[in-house]
């Protein structure tokens, strides 16, 4: 279990500051959901952030299996 | 080739410095004003950008430092370049666009539109330091490299002056190319040595691989914790989960992209703000993780050869390999990048093409950093000390500039000196210097609400908290997170710097008086918040001058709940919430705050069309853009500077007359080093051609004989 301890505080404490960010500039329409090149590049940061978490989670599971 | 270097290694190291300097000063040319100097006059296409800043990205410290951290704490050494999704959306929202779209030419130009003059100040008086200091553990780095490299000819008896003098070397041979072009020079020189060291690094990784014997004999090399890609929690006090995140992914993130000038210069030189975006996500999602494999790969090899016994050691190390185990893997770790690639590429002149990538990598950086502190220099005291001068004459004090940067980054070096690994230097810096401004930039862009007067104390205040905790590191135990407190929480000094300027600027931002003016409910809150504030600070110093029992030893995610730890933890965590609820009630005024939008409009995230429409001149469309056609190119006489295209090329681009195109060389590959921006004029009747004034062909650098690409770009 401690080997999670890193990745649950990595992505659970940087998933929050990273979604209160993209609340911030959904609140303040400096991301339109309905403008096709916004909504690209907010699943483009989504994709990424969940592509990389993904990504640790597999190989530490690899590590400790 | 286990001695020293050879003469064919020399020869090669010294020709690819002239196809450096040549590629350098072959840029150069194309540079006439300090726009250009700067910026390279916003034309370059975003992969071009992207692979040059990764040469600044990894340049600076990065094999010499990641090798270290590779070989003392493994795959944990990919963390630093693989975790900059947190900060992505405030750079590429609300950052990039807004500097771009206001034309500001430094960062602490913007603070002075956005704030006012002293805040300006105290952003130039903070950016200096941290330039000037990055900039002389850069040189270091080239230092204590050359030296690994070239010692049996090292000239002086001390290592210090040994390290000043390759230091210096190289500074000058950064300096030819630097002083004839600028950013242009930089971007190109970046390009070349992006490629080269992303290949060297990977091949010294790949032949490593192949000369333990394959994979599976690398990984049974390697001890099980230097498996696991992320630092482990909160423990050994060199690399760490806790301080790793706060350090790099936030703060360290925060700083290169938003906060270091020639990285931010670097992006402002592509064509368009869509085109910034495509650079930084293929940045961050390819080029980093291959980045990190190339300057740590050396490390990781280095420890599974160490494992099976297949390193050599000098005399020296090697009886220190008995006596003392964490002195000798020190010891190793400091030479590992050099000490692999001799052993794995070990055919004539292969180590010259891999100390000069190493060697030039560091330079890119340097050039970045040394046009950077030009760039602020000149915008930010030049122009204000001697206004009104031509052109030329700023261009010639940004050229003196960056010799001064140079020098003052020479006398710099001694500041490094005194840290076990150069990452750890950097990291301590960055997190002393940092924070502040990361907290007022935040604020600044992402509401409108945030003043002038709150901007610049948390600048001042929160400066001077960090300071203190230099001198009384146990400040910053109640967020120590478990780790051992001997070493002085360098990495969660970032943390610390947070919460602190955050608190600072949350109640200044309350009890400024134009808000407090607004309503009796909001000088009330403030009231609030700042009692709140206090009872805060006393919590907070109650636990950092609590005597150590001797838990903070227990150096594991237990300890948060037991003993004494708990005590201090459960404090701190009591305090987060003081200070939440701080943050919480002054925050509350910014719903009643000022109504001063206008003045800010296109400087915070929130009026981000404001400040594309002052860019464009007009209306923003968004209908079409990046749609292109290729056309020949038919240069007429005259000095018109309008561009007008055929009704049938109008319609395919989507394009209207003011809208803003881009025309470039058809050639993909030269990355809008051939282009500018125009307006379309009214359509004409051009038989599917371009016509361009002799002007604007020279302008864009463009070859009549060759086709154009026209984009509409908004």
């Amino acid at each position: 279990m401690t080997d999670w301890y890193s990745w649950l505080y990595h992505y659970g404490v940087g998933g929050l500051f990273f979604s209160i960010c993209l609340a911030l500039m959904l609140k303040s329409r400096a991301i339109r959901l309905e403008d096709r090149h916004h909504r690209r590049l907010v699943w483009s940061m989504i994709g990424g952030l969940l592509l990389f978490m993904v990504v640790h989670a597999a190989w530490i599971l690899v590590v400790t299996a | 080739m286990s001695g020293g270097i050879g003469a064919l290694d020399v020869t090669v190291m010294c020709g690819y410095f002239v196809i450096v300097i040549a590629v350098g000063v072959f840029a150069g040319q194309f540079t006439r004003t300090t726009s250009e100097y700067f910026f390279a006059g916003q034309r370059f296409s975003w992969w071009l950008v992207a692979v040059s800043c990764v040469a600044t990205l990894v340049g600076s410290y990065s094999f010499q430092s990641y090798s270290q951290v590779g070989y003392l704490y493994g795959f944990a050494s990919l963390m630093p370049y693989m975790n900059e999704w947190f900060v992505l959306p405030i750079f590429l929202v609300a950052w990039l666009p807004i500097i771009y779209y206001s034309r500001v030419e430094s960062i602490p130009e913007y603070f002075e539109l956005r704030f006012d003059r002293r805040t300006r100040t105290a952003v130039l008086i903070i950016l200096l330091i941290y330039l000037e200091v990055y900039i002389g553990i850069n040189l270091l780095t080239i230092g204590q490299v050359l030296l690994g490299v070239f010692r049996p000819y090292a000239p002086f008896a001390t290592d210090d002056l040994n390290i000043l003098l390759a230091a210096a070397m190289m500074a000058l041979i950064a300096g030819i190319y630097l002083h004839h072009g600028g950013q242009t020079s930089v971007l190109m020189t970046d390009l070349v040595q992006g490629l080269l060291l992303l290949g060297v690094g990977l091949a010294v990784f790949g032949f490593g691989v192949v000369f333990l014997g394959g994979f599976g004999r690398f990984w049974q090399g390697l001890p099980p914790d230097h498996r696991v890609p992320l630092p482990q929690f909160n423990r050994p006090p060199g690399l760490h989960e806790a301080g790793d995140f706060w350090n790099d992914a936030i703060i360290g993130t925060f700083a290169f992209y938003c906060i270091n000038q020639g990285v931010l210069m670097r992006f402002l030189s592509v064509k368009s703000v869509r085109d910034g975006r495509k650079a930084m996500l293929f940045t961050v999602l390819i080029l980093m993780p291959l980045a990190a494999i190339s300057v740590s790969g050396a490390g990781w090899i280095g420890r599974s050869m160490e494992t099976h016994g297949m390193l050599q050691h000098d005399a020296a190390t090697l009886a220190l390999k008995t006596s003392d185990a964490a002195l000798f893997h020190k010891t190793v770790a400091d030479q590992i990048f050099v000490n692999v690639a001799r052993h794995v590429l070990s055919w004539p002149g292969m180590f010259g093409l891999v100390m000069a990538a190493v060697v030039a990598a560091l330079m890119s950086t340097l050039d970045t950093l040394i046009t950077a502190v030009s760039a602020v220099a000149v915008n930010d005291i030049w122009r204000e000390w001697r206004p009104g001068r031509e052109d030329a004459y700023y261009l010639r004090a940004a050229r003196l500039t960056a010799i001064v940067a140079t020098v003052v980054g020479l006398g710099m070096i001694p500041v490094g000196t005194h840290f076990e690994t150069i990452y750890q230097a950097l990291s301590m810096f960055t997190s002393l210097v940092i924070p502040p401004l990361a907290v007022v930039i935040f604020l600044a862009v992402t509401t409108h609400h945030f003043t002038a007067r709150p901007a610049f104390w948390t600048l001042v205040l929160g400066s001077a908290a960090m300071v203190v905790s230099l001198v009384w590191p146990q400040l910053i135990r109640p967020l120590s997170h478990g780790v051992d407190p001997s070493g002085g929480f360098p990495y969660l000094r970032s943390l610390y710097g947070l919460i602190v300027s955050l608190t600072i600027a949350a109640w200044l931002w309350g009890v400024d008086r134009r808000v407090r003016q607004i309503s009796k409910t909001a000088a009330r809150a403030s009231i609030v918040g700042g009692v709140l504030a206090i009872v805060g600070g006393v919590v907070w110093l109650t636990v950092a001058l609590q005597p150590s029992g001797g838990s903070d030893d227990a150096l594991t995610i237990g300890s948060l709940w037991s003993g004494v730890s708990a005590f201090q933890h459960g404090w701190a965590i009591g305090l987060m919430f003081v200070l939440g609820a701080t943050a919480l009630v002054s925050g509350r005024i910014v719903l009643e705050g000022p109504r001063t939008h206008e003045s800010v409009d296109g400087l915070v995230m929130g009026s981000i069309d404001h400040a594309r429409q002052m860019f464009k001149g007009g209306k923003p469309s968004d209908r079409g853009v990046g749609k292109s056609i290729v056309l020949p190119l038919v240069v007429t006489e005259g000095t018109s500077t309008e561009v007008r295209l055929s009704s049938e090329v109008m319609q395919h681009l989507e394009a209207d007359p003011g809208d803003q195109i881009y025309i470039s060389d058809a050639r993909w590959w030269l990355g809008g080093f051939r282009s500018f921006h125009a307006k379309a004029g009214r359509p004409a009747e051009t038989d599917g051609q371009l016509c361009l004034s002799q002007a604007l062909v020279e302008l864009g650098h463009l070859l009549p004989d060759r086709a154009v690409r026209v984009e509409k770009v908004m």
